[in-house]
């Protein structure tokens, strides 16, 4: 099964779209994560594929059928919200019985099929509470039972750990990734945060302002992102206009570099591929502030016009004043645009 | 986000507005034909005269006739009087009751909504058992030798009467804001320096003062309107309504003119307090429900002198719900007029075998028979016009939404006595001639109630998160199944409440009851009122048929307080 968003645009009435021309493409088993700030455009990108909203142009196709005008009940699109969503007054059970009653399933199936997802996310024991009675994370996997019990064609999930606290969220992010690629549907997962994004998708698609800007694997965006927005969103710490040389080589405010290839506008490294230290040559530059961030030492390094953000052994010890020698590892430079 | 999710329905927004423009339809239909307009052919006789051509001649009349000037200026400083007097008396007592916690506070709340159910006739009856000629206190302070005031008949039992029938009212109103405050706004406030006093000048009272003028005002409109208090208790004092009424009654055309200009008067009045009052109400921010307790409320450390304030608060509160109803209780029990006597069920046994006759052609089973009746199909009539109406509040957004909202809720400022009477002028002849039907009856007190339903409907389609239903539809069931398995369940305890609550209603209503009923169709609260009026004041059936009144209203103030004890597991509810 495949999700296909096909150049979606949506507006709510005012002057500036929330979505334009958005298309992606989700495959089968695969968890696909649309990273953004708030205000993105995420979550009406996913309330227009579960058919709480129509676009004002484009289309929504699963499998190559066109479901952008389909009822939001008859669409097999499953989804978990971000709060859950969680029925008040129903308990554990009755939430994941729901969407089979409303398929008029046989009871005894019914009753199977809910044990085995109770089994699946871990809450066999909590099938009789009342979700005011389940924590953070367990009303997260009583809301992913439940969305599975439908038997969707494509799983939607909204932020689902944006509600947890941050322990929590690390220790759920590797449970959800494993049952995510259990599962043999697309799912399409949304969050702001990277580390996230990267911890549970497949691929990823950084969406500003409305349009998908790029996406590719994490391992592409998090080292070889092609945009300026997108590296530094993914925390690329030092992004610096360059200009052409001409004889193969741009001027960037460190100095001049070789270069083959297309002109970049920007270059950019992250703050933990700066090597310190003395072993010759290299980019002299003093210490604007030191941050101790126990596996690490972050520091502000002014040198030539820029400063420069480094991410550094904490042994090195070296305080606001100092001055260091560092280098920039070639192969670790990324051109932008 | 809410304002948002509304709009996320503009794909289909075509097909939904079709839907709200025919609810709004049915909803003025029915406004017009059975409030609005029976109240325009009222208004109409104030600036007409005989032959149908405007004159000023009646408005100028009452502004200048001693007396109407007299009975206008008397209504507005009653009200104010009385408004301001039940806001003093509440507001200390909101305070306490959110600051502390303490055994019986839900108790005491939930005894705080009795007045919303039980009828103002029969508090009045209370009120007579007490301060009457032959009252508890007249028998207490003559047993003392000293001269006992008849207050019955006065204008202080009026006001008195409006304080203890309003201030669980306002205090409900100002609890739910107090409880609604942040404490940590006034631990900020503290931890920078300021004092107690300070604090709560600076900080806790300006984040009151839009619930203080709603309580205000709504507690003003009821004081203004206000008839079978007047009525019972007022002797010779005439508010407006009571004015109104006595004008219809005396038939005379020059009269009926007057009343037409008075209603008008009144009109122009309560539309002002109204708009106050929503004006103010939706300017309180925060959640408007009352918490029993939150983090903030002082549970562990009570002064002495607090726990003492809170204490003798809470006995106030008590006695003035209880002890009127207590008194009417325990006198219908009594065989002789003073203080304690002998235990009686003569009086109910009268009631029972009461023939009719002596100035009633019905019995008094026959008036209680007709009050159930009416009072259930009220509640039948009532639900889908509350729903349509909550619902209609809730869907419509923007421009002109407080202008709509004040029009559907229109009746909830309307004179009542003008509203029974102009019903009557309006459909006393054919085509349409349904004076003396019992059917008028039910829609009169339909069009009184509706509104108050809806408030109840509304608060909690309110609290109900809109994507649980997007949820449901999301899981695979359509939308009218997601509407009976998901919303209806969760919305129903509000339903519930709107359905007591227009029992409640068309049980103690009074005004326009008086003018519609024929005599077949006496209901308990016309039958009360002239057992009083009667000659004689026989005080013994008098108790025994509000107690039979008070209980009715009573088991449905129960079934509101055994709803919302079941539904509260999940936490929506719907508050007045």
């Amino acid at each position: 099964m495949t999700l296909e968003v096909v150049s979606v645009g949506f507006g709510y009435g005012g002057s500036v779209p929330v979505l334009k021309d958005v298309s992606i493409s989700v495959g089968d088993g695969e968890v696909y994560t649309l990273l953004g700030s708030s205000g993105s455009g995420k979550t009406t990108l996913l309330n227009i594929i579960a058919g709480f909203l129509r676009p004002d142009s484009g289309r929504v196709m699963l499998d190559g059928e066109d479901i952008t005008h389909i009822r939001p009940e008859r669409r097999g699109v499953g989804m978990v919200f971000q709060d859950y969503a969680l029925f008040p007054h129903m308990n554990v059970r009755n939430n994941i019985l729901f969407p089979m009653k409303a398929r008029n399933l046989a009871r005894a199936e019914m009753d199977g099929r809910a044990d085995e997802l109770c089994e699946l996310v871990g809450i066999s024991h909590l099938r009789d509470r009342m979700p005011s009675e389940l924590s953070g994370g367990e009303k997260q996997r009583t809301a992913i039972a439940r969305a599975l019990a439908a038997d969707p064609r494509v799983l939607l999930l909204d932020e689902p750990l944006s509600a947890l606290d941050a322990a929590l969220r690390i220790e759920l992010r590797g449970e959800l990734r494993s049952l995510l690629s259990s599962l043999e549907v697309p799912t399409l997962y949304i969050t702001h945060d990277q580390r996230e994004a990267m911890a549970i998708s497949d691929r990823i698609g950084y969406l500003l302002d409305g349009r998908i800007i790029e996406e590719g694997t994490p391992e592409k965006l998090y080292w070889r992102p092609e945009r300026v927005q997108t590296a530094s969103f993914l925390g690329f710490g030092n992004i610096f206009r360059v200009k052409a040389r001409g004889n193969g080589s741009i001027a960037t405010p460190l100095g001049p570099i070789p270069w083959n290839g297309d002109m970049p506008s920007h270059i950019g490294f992250r703050p933990d591929s700066v090597r310190i230290g003395t072993d010759g040559g290299g980019l002299k530059g003093k210490v604007i502030s030191s941050e101790y961030r126990g596996s690490s030492l972050f520091l502000r390094v002014s040198c030539r016009s820029v400063v420069v953000i480094m991410e550094v052994d904490p042994h090195i010890g070296a305080g606001k004043g100092d001055e260091v020698t560092f280098s920039i590892p070639r192969d670790s430079i990324v051109p932008l645009r | 986000m809410r304002g948002r999710f509304d709009m996320t329905y503009r794909a289909k927004g075509r097909k939904k507005s079709v839907l709200v423009l025919t609810v709004y339809s049915i909803l003025f239909a029915f406004l017009v034909l059975f409030c609005l307009y029976p109240l325009f052919l009222i208004a109409m006789k104030g600036i007409t005269d005989g032959s149908g051509r405007i004159t000023s001649r009646y408005l100028v009349d009452i502004l200048r006739d001693g007396i109407y000037r007299e009975v206008i200026w008397f209504t507005f400083w009653q009200a104010a009087l009385s408004s301001i007097l039940t806001l003093l008396f509440a507001f200390p007592g909101a305070y306490l009751l959110s600051r502390y916690d303490f055994p019986g506070k839900r108790f005491v709340i939930a005894a705080s909504t009795i007045p919303f159910v039980i009828p103002s006739l029969v508090l009045a009856v209370g009120l007579i058992a007490i301060f009457g000629s032959s009252g508890v206190l007249s028998s207490i302070l003559s047993s003392l030798s000293i001269p006992a005031p008849d207050l019955i008949g006065s204008r202080s039992i009026i006001i008195l009467a409006h304080v203890f029938f309003n201030f669980p009212i306002a205090l409900r109103i100002l609890l739910a804001r107090f409880s609604g405050l942040d404490p940590t706004l006034v631990h900020a406030a503290r931890s920078l320096g300021a004092g107690r006093v300070r604090t709560f000048f600076t900080v806790v009272l300006p984040q009151m003062r839009y619930s203080v003028l709603s309580a205000l005002s709504l507690v003003f409109t009821f004081c203004f309107l206000t008839f079978g208090i007047v009525l019972l208790l007022g002797g010779l004092n005439h508010t407006i309504e009571v004015e109104i009424r006595s004008l219809f009654v005396g038939l005379s055309e020059e009269g009926l003119h007057h009343a037409g200009a008075l209603v008008l008067v009144e009109s122009v009045i309560v539309l002002v307090t109204t708009y106050v009052y929503i004006w103010s109400s939706s300017r309180v921010s925060g959640r408007a429900e009352i918490v029993l307790s939150r983090p903030g409320t002082m549970r562990r450390k009570i002064s002495p002198a607090g726990r003492f304030l809170v204490g003798t608060y809470v006995m106030l509160v008590l006695l003035i719900v209880f002890l009127p109803l207590l008194m009417v209780f325990l006198g219908s029990f009594m065989a002789g007029r003073t203080l304690i006597h002998a235990f009686t069920l003569d009086w109910y046994w009268k009631i029972m075998t009461m023939e009719s006759g002596s100035g009633f052609s019905v019995t008094p089973l026959d008036s209680i028979r007709n009050s159930l009746l009416f009072g259930l199909l009220t509640m039948l009539l009532c639900l889908p016009l509350s729903y349509m109406t909550a619902w209609v509040m809730v869907k419509r957004g923007g421009r002109g939404k407080r202008f709509m909202d004040m029009l559907l809720l229109f009746p909830l400022g309307a004179s009542s006595v003008a509203l029974g009477y102009g019903l009557v002028s309006a459909y006393s002849s054919p085509p349409v001639s349904i004076t003396g039907t019992w059917y008028i009856i039910v829609l009169v007190h339909s069009v009184i109630a509706y509104p108050i339903g809806a408030r109840a409907i509304y608060s909690s389609m309110k609290s109900f998160p809109p994507q649980l239903e997007r949820a449901a539809r999301s899981l695979g069931a359509s939308p009218v199944e997601s509407f009976f398995r998901v919303k209806l369940p969760l919305i129903l305890p509000g339903i519930l409440v709107a359905a007591v609550f227009a029992f409640a209603v068309s049980i103690g209503e009074l005004g326009a009851t008086l003018m519609v009923s024929s005599e077949e169709y006496i209901t308990m609260p016309v039958y009360l009122y002239r057992t009083v009026e009667g000659a004689g004041r026989e005080l013994g059936p008098m108790y025994a048929f509000s107690v039979i009144l008070m209980s009715t209203a009573f088991l449905s103030f129960l079934s509101i307080e055994i709803i919302q004890k079941v539904f509260l597991k999940w936490g929506v509810r719907g508050d007045t």
